[in-house]
């Protein structure tokens, strides 16, 4: 039986496209000022018969630095926010993963929760006004969920496993999480890893309003993501992405490079409950940041800060302070937990690439980013949130939470590199 | 349709339209130029909608794929526009 001996596994390179931000430095600072990216929507017209009429859409996207005009035709919005967050990350990392090293030992894993809905939505539409002999050839390459990993093996010729993650809005989290095995194992030294999403969309717009999943602050969009709050009525619909180069710690070493920090547990079940409402004790999240712990071999009170999965959802926010304060008992008294999605709403499958950033720069920075809009925490929710001010610690062990529709639940173990 | 195009405009057209539809200047495209070279087989499969749309005219697969050359395109454009 073949005996794998576990290599450590390190982030080496950031990047991002955030509505508070088109780089990971950009939402970082936005981010640590307590900024809201929720606004106006402007994607498309809307009447009175919208309940819900803002989103968390980043203006002014602009790819052309890194995909020409006419790839961009190719390619479905939520494939360019990958490819421009991969292209800062691996230029972050500063290794030129174009040329250097075996290129089957460089391998990608982009997660999105929904894919190319809008080249759905646009290619259904065409085909019901002009018949089946006027669909687009790119609708396919477009729309598929796993079009962000293709095109990032592409761009940066990466030979090894290259795949899609599609679990909602855990599935950033597991495609870091299945990325860092892939070099824990051996197969791989450098993994480009995260998720993107661009669905604010008419169709799925409505489709979450209709599940009143969605808040419906109309009047006041940047107060509407509320996580732990008394008075949150349900999440925001965002879009972006974020990409990490994970990479390999001696191959990280050798060439001198920035270590953002280390990632050393993943935790992943799923609630087998409810296709789309947790389970009120939260048990699969609890036993999500379990397993992540055991994986990464640290105790709970290792542990300074979680970037917590925070919707904004009466729920959902419950089941998850009640699976914290069941995992950590008093601990949970000590650590920090923020929801970051107070400032940049819900960007699905993207959501946990995203709040890496954060939980990245807990270690790295020792700064916590703010929960904002919390006015007043919800009954029996007396943790520290950070509550609309970031706060400095010097944070040793880091959790990033993400749990998505279908039960799935993912934890991130990050550890401070020195 | 009541005059029939002349042929200098349906080529500045065509060119015009291959240019947009692959992102390069117009200059690039000639009436030599071969769709293998210029584009892969979905940029072209686009194209073939995009001549339609422009010129009102239907290209079944089978035409589409003897198109080889821009003056394939154009000539056949031409002939259809002229029969109909």
């Amino acid at each position: 039986m073949k005996t794998v001996t576990f290599r450590r596994v390190v982030v080496t390179g950031i990047g991002c496209v955030s509505n508070l931000g088109n780089s990971a430095a950009a939402t970082w600072a936005a981010m640590k000022a307590g900024k809201s990216g929720v606004s106006p929507l402007t994607s498309f017209p809307q009447n009175e018969d919208w309940t819900v009429r803002f989103a968390g859409e980043i203006h002014d996207f602009d790819p052309s630095h890194v995909v020409d005009g006419r790839e961009q035709k190719r390619i479905d919005r939520v494939a360019l926010f990958a490819m421009v967050a991969a292209h800062e990350a691996v230029a972050d990392c500063g290794y030129d993963l174009k040329t250097a090293g075996d290129p089957y030992r460089h391998g990608t894993i982009i997660g999105s929760g929904i894919g190319g809905v809008l080249t759905m939505e646009d290619g259904h539409t065409k085909l019901l006004q002009t018949g089946p002999r006027r669909v687009s050839p790119f609708v396919v390459p477009r729309l598929m969920v796993n079009a962000g990993a293709g095109n990032v093996s592409i761009q940066f010729n990466l030979r090894g496993p290259s795949t899609a993650v599609a679990s909602a809005c855990a599935s950033s989290g597991h495609a870091m999480g299945i990325a860092m095995q892939i070099i824990q194992r051996g197969e791989c030294d450098v993994m480009v890893a995260g998720g993107a999403e661009a669905a604010i969309t008419p169709l799925t717009l409505s489709a979450f309003a209709s599940m009143k999943a969605l808040s419906t602050r109309n009047n006041d969009p940047t107060k509407a993501s509320r996580p732990f709050d008394k008075d949150r009525d349900g999440f925001v619909l965002a879009e972006g992405s974020a990409v990490v180069v994970l990479e390999e710690l001696e191959h990280a070493r050798k060439r001198g490079a920035r270590i953002y920090g280390e990632l050393i547990g993943y935790g992943a079940t799923g609630d087998a409950y409810h296709i789309a409402a947790p389970d009120e004790q939260g048990s699969g999240a609890f036993k999500a940041m379990e397993v992540a712990l055991k994986d990464a071999e640290v105790n709970a009170t290792d542990v300074g800060y979680i970037n917590a999965h925070g919707t904004s959802t009466p729920l959902g926010d419950k089941a998850e302070i009640a699976a914290v304060k069941r995992l950590f008992g008093a601990h949970a008294h000590k650590l920090a937990m923020s929801s970051t999605k107070s400032m940049t709403g819900h960007a699905l499958g993207a959501a946990g690439g995203i709040e890496t950033i954060p939980t990245l720069m807990a270690l790295y920075e020792g700064v916590l980013a703010p929960t904002i809009n919390l006015d007043c925490p919800d009954e029996g929710f007396d943790l520290n949130f950070v509550p609309n001010v970031p706060q400095e610690a010097k944070v040793d062990v880091a959790l990033n939470n993400t749990f998505g529709f279908g039960g799935h639940n993912v934890s991130l173990v990050f550890r401070r590199y020195s | 349709m009541s005059e029939p195009l002349p042929e200098s405009e349906i080529e500045a057209k065509v060119l015009e339209a291959i240019a947009d539809q692959l992102g390069v200047a117009k200059t690039e495209i000639t009436r030599a130029s071969d769709f293998d070279s210029i584009c892969d087989s979905l940029d072209k499969a686009e194209l073939m909608m995009e001549f339609e749309d422009l010129f009102e005219i239907s290209i079944t697969d089978e035409a589409a794929t003897k198109l080889k050359t821009v003056a394939d395109a154009i000539d056949f454009v031409q002939r259809t526009l002229k029969n109909s």
